[in-house]
């Protein structure tokens, strides 16, 4: 780090990158008055490099949420787009939240919404073939990606359904582990449309996997 | 959840890569960091002190009233007995705001300056003094000023990327402060800045194809101003500042430097300083008005005589709890050279050229 990035302080980076503080965590309840996100993001308006440290807490873990939806090189690329956003708009984050994670998570929503196209193709391509093009592995082993469950291939075929905006909500909670709370906030949308929203695409889901259950229930017992 | 538990394994396998396997995705905020601290500095313990409250746009279209005590003019022979105890010597002539920022006005008009065309660059090369901030072990901020020379290439339309060249120069410890760390001495960091505009958008704000397009008129551009400042600050103190950032390391054309200085001056609350030093050790005849965020004035820095813009320079009006006594230089900055060019400098940056930030991603 020869970034001339100045704070420090007990965010080490050795830390499992899975779960930072989650909301509703304030300084006092975290270790060695690590500052929360707000404080950072207010400093960053001076000191713009102190951004770096938002990165460093939450870019490993907004790249596995994109990974997961677009494939790990696109996903490098959206969490660059993520955090130049975040950046160009840090003046306006709403210090009542001390946890950016809702934040960055509806603008990296925002940014993998411009690969929506290469996104549905990656969940028909898994449902038609068992394959999963998302999921890098050596060339030689093919075997790797496919997928073990075939119930997953009914839900990847339900994915593809699913509305963007349904999707997004689904995702967000099931994949990125947000509230409901940390989702409307995400996504900006009331608390309720997220109930609906969720409801939906439930069924959605497990009418797929329904349908899963008839059609590939040999391939079932494999994952069970 | 339970009948998610499949979605939910899905893809679970894959790892979101650490800051180190993200490296471009860093440098290019680090790259984007670096530029987009180049513009309001000024204006820094407004955005840090009040940050619980969040920044609001307000309404403006305020009618600023001219103020009555700022268009009287040069006081010319001012008698004795009335001068004040630290004013001048009889027969000097009494300094007011109207009167410096009135000749700022004029020799901004009159002043020979390139028209870059839409391909060039505007150069500038200054020198800026500014609070460096550290996390100290106990959580606390150590803070010291840190003296930088800068060299800034950017495109005249904004649709180009630029380049910003910065040398350490030093660092001085403040008074109530802590000793700093050994600077790395002339240290050069090239940090190439966003295109601000893909190009046929309008001009882009920060270029000087945009600064093209404001009114000249003063109640035009006072409108224009008050209309578009930033902040929850008074209007007028924002507006002051906001003329500060407009001037700063840019060229300025001509006309708008005049009506900017003039608008300056129908802002009351101001007031003559008759001995400022800017960041390069000039010293000039400066107008200030206080800051109630900053607690600090904030001063426009003019040569005595040619009343050229030098530089800026925020002083502490008060003794401030952590930041010093009255009288302490917060910040300072001084221009020395602009010109335009026609093409970037050669640099070596720690961001890949395939890197280089593109800004809006045209």
């Amino acid at each position: 780090m020869n970034e001339s990035v100045l704070l420090s302080w007990d965010d080490n980076p050795r830390d499992p990158p899975a779960r930072p503080p989650r909301a509703g965590m304030r300084r006092g309840a975290s270790p060695k008055s690590r500052p929360d996100d707000a404080t950072l993001i207010a400093l960053s308006v001076v000191e713009p490099e102190v951004f770096a440290a938002i990165f460093d807490r939450h870019a490993t873990e907004i790249h596995r949420y994109a990974a997961r939806r677009l494939g790990d090189g696109v996903a490098e690329d959206v969490v660059g787009e993520t955090f130049l956003v975040a950046f160009r708009r840090r003046e306006r984050y709403d210090q009542a939240y001390p946890d950016a994670r809702p934040w960055l998570y509806g603008i990296a929503t925002n940014m993998i919404s411009r690969h929506r196209q290469a996104e549905v193709r990656f969940y028909r391509a898994l449902a038609r073939t068992g394959v999963d093009p998302v999921i890098e592995s050596p060339a030689d082993d093919v075997i790797a990606r496919v997928s073990a469950a075939g119930q997953r291939r009914g839900i990847a075929a339900a994915l593809a359904r699913l509305s963007a905006s349904d999707r997004n909500t689904l995702l967000l909670v099931v994949w990125a582990e947000l509230s409901y709370d940390e989702a409307a906030s995400a996504l900006r949308i009331p608390i309720g449309t997220v109930r609906s929203r969720l409801n939906r695409a439930r069924r959605k889901m497990r009418e797929a996997l329904d349908g899963g259950r008839l059609t590939q229930s040999t391939e079932e017992s494999d994952h069970a | 959840m339970h009948d998610l538990q499949e979605l939910k394994e899905m893809r679970a396998e894959m790892t979101g890569r650490r800051p180190e396997g993200l490296r471009s995705a860093r440098d290019l905020l680090l790259a984007e960091a670096r530029s987009g601290g180049r513009r309001r500095w000024a204006t820094w313990t407004h955005d840090i002190r009040p940050r619980i409250r969040p920044r609001a746009t307000l309404i403006a279209g305020t009618a600023v009233a001219v103020s009555a005590a700022i268009t009287a003019a040069l006081l010319a022979g001012s008698p004795g007995h009335s001068a004040p105890p630290a004013g001048p010597p009889s027969g000097t002539p009494v300094l007011t705001v109207a009167y410096v920022l009135g000749r700022a006005a004029s020799a901004a008009a009159a002043a020979h300056q390139p028209v870059p065309r839409p391909g060039q660059y505007i150069y500038v090369s200054s020198v800026a003094t500014e609070l460096s901030l550290e996390g100290g072990s106990n959580g606390q901020l150590d803070a010291w000023l840190t003296t930088t020379d800068r060299r800034i290439w950017q495109s005249a339309s904004g649709y180009r990327a630029g380049v910003l060249q910065r040398v350490a120069r030093g660092q001085q410890k403040l008074p109530w402060g802590v000793t700093p760390p050994p600077a790395p001495g002339g240290r050069v960091q090239w940090d190439p800045l966003s295109a601000l505009a893909c190009p046929g958008a309008a001009p882009p704000q920060g270029s000087y194809a945009f600064l093209a397009t404001l009114p000249t008129a003063v109640p035009q551009l006072q409108a224009w101003i008050y209309g578009h400042k930033e902040g929850s600050q008074p209007a007028n103190e924002q507006v002051w500042t906001d003329i500060g950032d407009l001037l700063r390391e840019t060229l300025v054309p001509p006309k708008l430097a005049a009506a900017l200085f003039k608008v300056a001056a129908t802002i009351p609350g101001a007031r003559v300083v008759r001995n400022a030093t800017d960041a390069a050790g000039r010293s000039g005849i400066a107008v200030a008005r206080y800051d109630s965020g900053f607690k600090a004035d904030m001063e426009l820095i003019f040569k005595p005589g040619t009343y050229q813009l030098l530089g800026e320079r925020s002083v502490l009006a008060k003794p401030v709890q952590g930041e010093g006594p009255a009288g302490t230089v917060v910040q300072s900055t001084a221009q020395l050279r602009t010109s335009v060019a026609s093409r970037l400098p050669h640099f070596t940056s720690s961001v890949p050229q395939s890197k280089l930030p593109t800004g809006p991603g045209c």
